[in-house]
C-alpha cells in the first residue's frame, strides 16, 4: 500500500518543473524561428545582384555605338537622307530588341523622338588630288566659315607629298573672329610624319609617328596621327567658336579628307562643289542624333536620351 | 500502529515541503529568466542584422540608379528592392535622410536604428517610408524612396 501511495502522489508531483520544461521549451522554439528569419535575411543578402542594371547600360552602350555606326555610314555615302536614316533606326531598333528579347527584358529606341542635327559634310574623296579649292587654285582657301562645332575631322595623306620641314609645309588654320587662332602643320622627313599645332602664344605640341606605308591617317578630332594616339593634340585648342577653317599652302599635300561642321551651311561655296563628286564638295551631314531608348525589366525601369556625334571634340 | 509517530515530523515535512517549493521556484525563475533573456539578446541581434542587410539593398540600389542617372540626358530610372515587411517580427520604417546623406533603419520596441552612408553624386529627396518592398525613383535628378503601392 505505501508503494502505491507513493506512486500515487508522485505522479501528481513536478507540474511546476513540466509548466516550466514547457516554458522554454517555447523560448526555445521562438529561438529557432528567430534564427530561421536570420538565415532567411543572410541569403537574401547573399542573393545573387540583379543584373538587369548591367544590362541597361549595356543597352544603351550598343545603342551609343551602333548609332555612331549609322551616322559615319550615312555620311560616306551621300550625306543625310531623312528617310533611308529613319528607317536603318528603325531596323536597328527591332534588332536591339530581339536581343534583349531574348533575355526576356524590353529594350526599345522610340523612334518617334529621333531628331538628328543637320550638319555641313565637307570632303574631298580622289585621293591622288592635292588639297587645293574645287578650281584648283594654289592659294591657301576657306573651307566653311562661322562654325559653331566640328566633328571627325580625318585626312587621309600622301606622305611622299608632304613637305619635309615645318616651314612651307602644309596647315589648318582654324581662327576666331578675334585674334585667337589654332593651326596644325603636318610634315613627313622621310620616315616620320609630324603634326605640330600652333597658336597665337607659339607652339602647343607635336606629334611624330614613323610611317612606312603611302597613305597615312591624321584623326586631328580624336588625336591620332598614323594609328597612334596623341592626347595632347586638341582640334581648335583655344578658339572659341564660331571660326573659320582654311587650307594653307594647299599644293603640299595630296590624298583625302572629311569633317562634319555645325550649323548647316557653313561652307564656302565658291571654293566648294555643291553636288557629290571626287573634287572638293560640300553636302547636308548628319552633325548629330538624339534618341530616347528604354529600357524595361522584371524590377528596373530606365529611360534615358542618348545623343551620338561621332568624332566630337568633347566625345572621347 | 502500537507507536505514536513523534510529534516533531510532520513539522520536518512541511519544512522540507517548503524547502522544496523555495529551491525550484528559485531554479525555475533562474531557467525562465536565462531563456527569456538568451531570446531576446538573439532577437535585438538578428533584427539589427536584418536592418543592416535590408539597408544595404537599399543603398545598393540607391546608388545604383545613381550611376546610371548620371549617363545621358532626361534620364529616369526605377528600381525595385524585394526587402521583407518585418524583420524578426517587427514593423520597420526606412528613411532616406539627405541632409546627412544616410539611410536610417528604424524599429520600435525595442529602439534599434541602422544607419548607413550613401554616396551620391544626384541630389537625394528626404522622405520616411514603412518597411517592405520599395521603388527608387531617380528622375530630374532626385533620387527619392517610393512605397512600390504607390506607382
Amino acid at each position: 500500500m505505501a508503494e502505491l501511495a507513493f506512486r500515487g502522489r508522485g505522479s501528481d508531483r513536478g507540474q511546476l518543473i513540466l509548466v516550466t520544461g514547457f516554458a522554454i521549451a517555447f523560448a526555445l522554439v521562438a529561438l529557432v524561428l528567430l534564427l530561421n528569419t536570420a538565415i532567411y535575411t543572410e541569403n537574401l543578402a547573399s542573393r545573387g545582384i540583379d543584373r538587369s542594371p548591367e544590362q541597361a547600360v549595356d543597352f544603351r552602350a550598343s545603342v551609343d555605338e551602333s548609332l555612331s555606326e549609322l551616322v559615319v555610314i550615312s555620311n560616306q555615302d551621300d550625306g543625310y537622307n531623312p528617310d533611308p536614316f529613319d528607317n536603318s533606326v528603325l531596323n536597328l531598333s527591332s534588332a536591339l530588341q530581339r536581343k534583349f528579347a531574348q533575355q526576356g527584358t524590353i529594350a526599345r529606341l522610340n523612334v518617334s523622338t529621333l531628331s538628328v542635327t543637320e550638319g555641313t559634310l565637307i570632303r574631298q574623296t580622289n585621293n591622288t588630288r592635292r588639297f587645293t579649292n574645287v578650281t584648283g587654285s594654289p592659294v591657301g582657301w576657306q573651307l566653311a566659315s562661322d562654325v559653331k562645332a566640328t566633328r571627325r575631322v580625318r585626312l587621309n595623306i600622301s606622305v611622299a607629298d608632304l613637305n619635309q620641314t615645318k616651314s612651307d609645309a602644309f596647315y589648318i588654320n582654324v581662327s576666331e573672329s578675334g585674334s585667337d587662332f589654332w593651326l596644325a602643320y603636318v610634315y613627313y622627313d622621310g620616315s616620320t610624319l609630324f603634326v605640330a599645332t600652333e597658336d597665337e602664344n607659339g607652339a602647343r605640341v607635336t606629334c611624330s609617328e614613323s610611317v612606312s606605308t603611302s597613305y597615312a591617317v591624321v584623326d586631328l578630332t580624336a588625336g591620332t596621327v598614323a594609328g597612334a594616339d596623341c592626347v595632347s593634340l586638341d582640334w581648335a585648342g583655344g578658339v572659341t567658336a564660331p571660326y573659320n577653317v582654311s587650307f594653307q599652302r594647299p599644293t603640299r599635300a595630296v590624298g583625302t579628307y572629311s569633317f562634319t561642321a555645325k550649323p548647316a551651311g557653313v561652307e564656302n561655296t565658291t571654293n566648294l562643289a555643291s553636288t557629290t563628286s571626287d573634287n572638293p564638295h560640300a553636302i547636308s551631314g548628319i552633325y548629330a542624333v538624339n534618341v530616347t531608348l528604354e529600357y524595361r525589366s522584371a524590377n528596373l525601369y530606365y529611360e534615358t536620351t542618348v545623343r551620338v556625334a561621332p568624332g566630337e571634340e568633347d566625345d572621347d | 500502529m502500537t507507536e505514536k509517530a513523534p510529534d516533531t515530523r510532520g513539522v520536518s515535512t512541511t519544512v522540507s515541503y517548503v524547502f522544496n517549493l523555495a529551491i525550484a521556484a528559485i531554479l525555475v525563475s533562474v531557467l525562465l529568466f536565462g531563456a527569456g533573456s538568451i531570446v531576446e539578446d538573439q532577437r535585438q541581434r538578428v533584427v539589427r542584422e536584418e536592418l543592416r542587410v535590408v539597408g544595404h539593398r537599399v543603398a545598393a540600389a540607391i546608388q545604383q540608379a545613381d550611376r546610371m542617372a548620371l549617363q545621358g540626358s532626361d534620364t529616369t530610372v526605377r528600381i525595385n528592392v524585394l526587402a521583407p515587411e518585418s524583420v524578426g517580427g517587427l514593423d520597420y520604417t526606412i528613411t532616406l535622410d539627405a541632409s546627412e546623406q544616410q539611410l536610417l533603419l528604424t524599429t520600435e520596441n525595442p529602439d534599434l536604428t541602422v544607419a548607413l552612408s550613401i554616396r551620391n553624386n544626384t541630389a537625394l529627396t528626404s522622405s520616411t517610408i514603412d518597411g517592405g518592398s520599395l521603388l527608387i525613383v531617380a528622375k530630374n535628378g532626385q533620387v527619392s524612396l517610393n512605397t512600390t503601392t504607390n506607382d
